[in-house]
């Protein structure tokens, strides 16, 4: 039985990868699964699931802008009348690079965090079923487009949900991953090619490296290094500018992430910004 | 694959360091084309063997592809017929049409020059001629990072467009139908004789495997 299904996977794949053929396997290098924080649901709260990804040892999916190869995953929920599900809560990414191009993505196991408001009507159901649709790449180095249909059933109760004990952890950690927006502001200078981003030095707290992930394509040669120093009252990240960032632009948005040395390791934090141009920033 | 972690700097000796990247970055971006400057020339060699230099197509407009019939993104374009449909209507008009397979031999859609004229016999590809790039020297020397990634040249030489094929990053193949194709927006405003209106367009695809 296994061996059988082994070797329809291997059909499948095999046909997928000739051009005429249609529809690619599902699941094949990342599994995913939907996962929520609670046990049960309470009218008129709040609830917050995730699209759980696993992907096999040196695969990748991406983040909300991947870079300059891949895509970002997709969920469409179906959901009951009068829930509605949030936008993903993307964790900071890690670069990824392939050849002359960077990619923002995930190795192994990431957390797709989505906010689902629950109507006060829902006091009126036993149980609420959230239907998922997720379309992802899967990427080593070549990369497979996926999908699954996902279902999630949980009670609904009046009580206070209790955390499920299974993914209290992995929920904790994946919202230490999600940027907030910066509480300081970033100004950011075009001179020539390169572009440099600047932040009050008190911003980056003795971090001992900062990374920039741009929200969009082209504001940033992403496959280009990035160089970070203090200057003064500034930290300062020095880019490359990228083929959509002429002179009329005039913000910055992107993700910023801080790395502190912690005991023998190291510690993240990340803030989404969105930076004013100022030139002389240079 | 590798993950990049960057190097991290020691505050003391940044700005030597942060001189040193200046010079650096202008080499990694210099190489690259730019839209409004010359088209990078190149001679390349096709599937049956024909020599093709850009210098010799001054005159006509040249579309340039990058392709790797196993990447998905590729796949969507050619599964539907899409890109076999552009590179028709482009050609009757007299375009010059090159697909460049950069993929090195071992890597993902790598084609032996036979391996290569029986593909687009049955995809029934329309191009003028496949440049088999197994070097990579075309690839970089436009710094074509996706397939498909598509340039277009104008007949003075000049690079007029580059970046995707259309507006829709998918593997999706219903999605060719409702996307907005770049390629043949730009061939239209340059058969009216009126600037590309898009001439840089965020390119998606898979990486070009060099």
């Amino acid at each position: 039985m296994i061996m059988r299904r082994s070797w329809l996977l291997a059909g499948c794949l095999l046909a997928w990868l000739t051009p005429a053929s249609a529809s690619p396997p599902a699941e094949t290098f990342t599994h995913a699964s939907l996962i929520a924080e609670t046990r049960s649901v309470q009218p008129g709260k709040p609830l917050s699931v995730a699209l759980r990804l696993e992907s096999k040892d040196g695969w990748h999916t991406y983040w909300r802008y991947p870079g300059d190869t891949g895509l970002a995953t997709k969920i469409a929920w179906r959901l009951p009348n009068g829930f509605r599900a949030g936008d993903i809560e993307w964790p900071a990414p890690e670069r990824i690079e392939i050849g002359p191009a960077a990619n923002y993505g995930y190795h192994g196991e990431v957390l797709l965090l989505t906010k689902i408001d629950v109507p006060a009507a829902a006091s009126a159901l036993k149980t609420v079923t959230l239907n998922a649709q997720a379309d992802w790449l899967a990427c080593e180095k070549i990369c497979v487009p996926e999908s699954a249909t996902l279902t999630l059933t949980l009670p609904v109760s009046d009580a206070a949900p209790e955390k499920d004990a299974r993914w209290q952890e992995k929920f904790s950690a994946a919202r230490r991953q999600i940027p907030v927006p910066a509480p300081w502001p970033a100004t950011f200078g075009v001179h020539g090619d390169v572009l440099a981003l600047s932040l009050p030095a008190t911003a980056s707290d003795g971090a001992q490296n900062i990374l920039f992930f741009p929200h969009e394509y082209g504001a940033i040669d992403n496959a280009a290094p990035q160089a970070f120093g203090l200057h003064r009252d500034r930290a300062v990240l020095k880019m490359t500018r990228g083929e959509m960032m002429t002179e009329q632009v005039k913000h910055l948005a992107g993700t910023v992430v801080m790395v502190f040395k912690s005991g023998g390791g190291t510690v993240l934090k990340s803030f989404d910004i969105t930076a004013s141009r100022n030139d002389r920033t240079l | 694959m590798k993950i990049m972690l960057f190097r991290s700097v020691l505050h003391g000796t940044v700005f030597g360091l942060i001189m040193g990247f200046a010079v650096l970055a202008s080499g990694t971006a210099g190489a690259a084309p730019a839209v409004g400057k010359p088209a990078p020339d190149f001679t390349g060699t096709d599937a049956q063997g024909k020599t093709h230099r850009l210098a010799d197509y001054k005159g006509s407009i040249v579309v340039l592809e990058w392709t790797n019939h196993q990447c998905p993104f590729v796949d969507k374009h050619y599964a539907t017929g899409n890109m076999q449909k552009l590179q028709a209507a482009a050609r009757k008009k007299g375009v010059i049409w090159l697909a460049v397979l950069s993929s090195a031999p071992g890597e993902q859609g790598y084609l032996e020059p036979k391996e290569a004229q029986a593909l687009s016999k049955k995809v029934k590809a329309a191009h003028t001629a496949k440049i088999l790039d197994p070097k990579g020297t075309v690839g970089r020397l436009y710094g074509a990072r996706t397939t498909p990634h598509m340039y277009i040249v104008d007949k003075t030489g000049t690079l007029v467009y580059m970046g995707g094929i259309d507006d829709t990053p998918s593997t999706d193949y219903d999605d060719v139908k409702t996307a907005k194709n770049f390629v043949t927006a730009a061939l239209d405003d340059i058969a009216g004789g009126t600037p590309v209106k898009t001439p840089v367009s965020r390119p998606y695809g898979c990486s070009v495997k060099y």
